[in-house]
């Protein structure tokens, strides 16, 4: 009756295929090759627009948050040693800057506001009202921005509570508690 | 079970985290319950539809042109760079090492020892499970040497029920209060754990401070002082009470009330609130109200202050002191009622549809809309929050 829900699909570390995942595009990225660059984000680039246009709700931002990824993707290349698939690499590396501008987010209404209890005040936040049957995405588009987080992280991405507790500088168990509200909202958005 | 207690654990029922030993709880509430079932069912679905995301978005536009203007020349790293996260290295590693080895030596005991050996262990068995069949909660030190009732607080350590925790000026300590949230005392505190059931976490807090972080449902964490009862209603607050007992409330994250002999006060993120021995708690006020309108307000709530005190606050009270005003609406006398309503209206505007009779009169339509106008609407805030 309690059998887990299988976690979604994560791309997993695969330390043990070594240098294999070296592939020619990303060796010459590394060499400081645009070309090569300029394809390997457009292999990936679906990926990490999902990852932040759920995360951060918002689709004008996300395309900044996406640029941000392969800035800084480019700027760290160098440093990845195909101890991994490149896709998890720079699938760690999203998720860190999504974090970060979570953080940078948070420190701004921190002078207001503790986390994001300043949503339940924001009625521009619009979130999923009771009754109304909405698409998923749209309704994790709509969850207040801590508990869309860490519902995309855990439920979508797979991630611990710890591992996210820990990068969101807050309690394992106020992650709980938000993947929980998360949920809820969800159900009563989802459901008429 | 009942369903309050069953709802609180659906989550780590989706996630498989149930400990065993509720299971079979569950399982027979869950089995009699279409309500729960459906619930989890629910929430089930919303999982299932989750992980049927397709794992890549196209962006609405070609980004690449405002990436390529932004490259510019790539870092060289020396050491290898990691953009895993390491999970944080557990102090238990070095304990179990110990542990183990300690295992080693204890089957190093001579035959001769073993009977007495298996006698001393039977009995502490008995004594611990006879201590842990009272309810109790985990205290880690934080600094300095707080102490639960006479015996010093090393590292970690339980408070049971009826049991006393007390920092002095260099101690800190921090309780795990059950599954819901963390409480850290600070020093010069002194509190006693009075009940730790899965629906009442109640502690007495007879001096000091406290900082309470509660990630549950309203009204499952109680804090009793001299002057009033803190019940949380979800989220994060400092609580300090002085030598004569009254105490100061200062909500930094969610809602708290304060209650104390049928008077009511639910104090808003970023308020606060003050609360006397006998008199319960005052009325709520910014954590920035000025210091003018915090002395009559105290004279109002606690010293009789009246009319006079009133007025004063009127003349005082700033927009962002709405919420105090709109309080005081109901507090005041008959005679003040209307003067407060119109020192309000002058400094917030009115909401749509509300009019002054209709709120002295005490209609709930315009009531409400008034709460909401002031985002002071607690049962809406519960509904986005849970």
């Amino acid at each position: 009756m309690f059998a887990q829900v299988a976690a979604p699909e994560v791309v997993l570390e695969a330390k043990h295929q070594s240098t294999a995942f070296l592939s020619e595009a990303v060796r010459r990225a590394q060499q400081g090759d645009r070309s090569a660059f300029e394809q390997l984000y457009r292999d990936h680039v679906g990926r990490v627009y999902a990852l932040c246009v759920r995360t951060c709700g918002n689709r004008s931002r996300a395309e900044e948050l996406t640029q941000d990824v392969f800035v800084r993707t480019w700027e760290m290349i160098g440093s990845f040693r195909g101890e991994s698939a490149f896709s998890s690499w720079l699938h760690r590396l999203a998720v860190n800057v999504v974090l970060s501008d979570y953080r940078s987010g948070t420190r701004r209404t921190a002078r207001v506001m503790t986390t994001d209890d300043l949503e339940p005040y924001d009625r521009s936040s619009g979130t999923p009202e009771p009754g109304t049957t909405l698409d998923l995405e749209e309704a994790i588009e709509k969850l207040p921005s801590q508990a869309r987080l860490v519902f995309v992280l855990h439920d979508i991405e797979g991630y611990k509570h710890e591992e996210i507790a820990e990068q969101m500088g807050t309690a394992v168990g106020t992650c709980k508690a938000q993947l929980h509200r998360a949920r809820k909202l969800l159900r009563e958005a989802l459901e008429p | 079970m009942n369903c309050t207690e069953v709802q609180l654990l659906l989550n780590d029922i989706l996630d498989g985290t149930l400990p065993l030993g509720q299971q079979k709880s569950v399982e027979l509430h869950l089995k009699d319950c279409a309500a729960c079932r459906q619930e989890l069912a629910a929430l089930r679905s919303v999982l299932d539809k989750a992980s049927a995301l397709p794992v890549s978005i196209d962006p609405p536009r070609d980004l690449w042109e405002g990436i390529d203007a932004r490259l510019g020349p790539q870092k060289i790293l020396a050491g290898p760079f990691s953009t895993r996260w390491e999970p944080p290295r557990s102090a238990n590693t070095n304990l179990s090492t110990e542990v183990v080895k300690s295992m080693g030596s204890s089957l190093r005991i001579k035959r001769s020892f073993a009977a007495a050996a298996a006698l001393v262990v039977g009995l502490g068995c008995f004594w611990f499970a006879s201590k842990s069949s009272t309810p109790a909660w985990q205290v880690a030190r934080l600094e300095g040497t707080p102490r639960i009732d006479s015996e010093a607080l090393e590292n970690t350590g339980t408070i049971r029920v009826g049991e006393q925790l007390v920092t002095d000026d260099g101690s800190r300590a921090k309780i795990t209060v059950g599954a819901i949230g963390q409480v850290n005392v600070e020093p010069n505190s002194r509190l006693r754990l009075l009940e730790a059931k899965m629906t009442n976490h109640r502690l007495a807090l007879e001096q000091g401070t406290i900082h309470a972080r509660i990630w549950a449902p309203p009204r499952l964490f109680f804090v009793e002082t001299p002057s009033a009862t803190a019940i949380d209603l979800g989220c994060e607050y400092l609580l300090t009470v002085d030598e004569e007992g009254a105490s100061v409330l200062h909500v930094t994250s969610g809602w708290v009330a304060l209650e104390h002999g049928g008077r009511e006060s639910i104090v808003p993120s970023g308020a606060m609130c003050i609360t006397r021995p006998g008199r319960g708690p005052g009325t709520p006020f910014e954590e920035d109200t000025p210091e003018k309108l915090r002395k009559a307000l105290e004279q109002f709530d606690f010293e009789d202050g009246g009319s006079s005190a009133l007025s004063t606050v009127m003349t005082e009270a700033r927009a962002a002191d709405a919420m105090t005003l709109w309080i005081l609406v109901f507090r005041a006398g008959l005679a003040d009622r209307g003067k407060v309503y119109d020192r309000l209206v002058a400094l917030v505007s009115e909401p749509e549809g509300v009019t002054r009779e209709g709120v002295l009169d005490g209609n709930a339509r315009m009531i409400a809309a008034w709460q909401r106008h002031l985002h002071l609407d607690f049962k809406e805030w519960w509904r986005v929050w849970q």
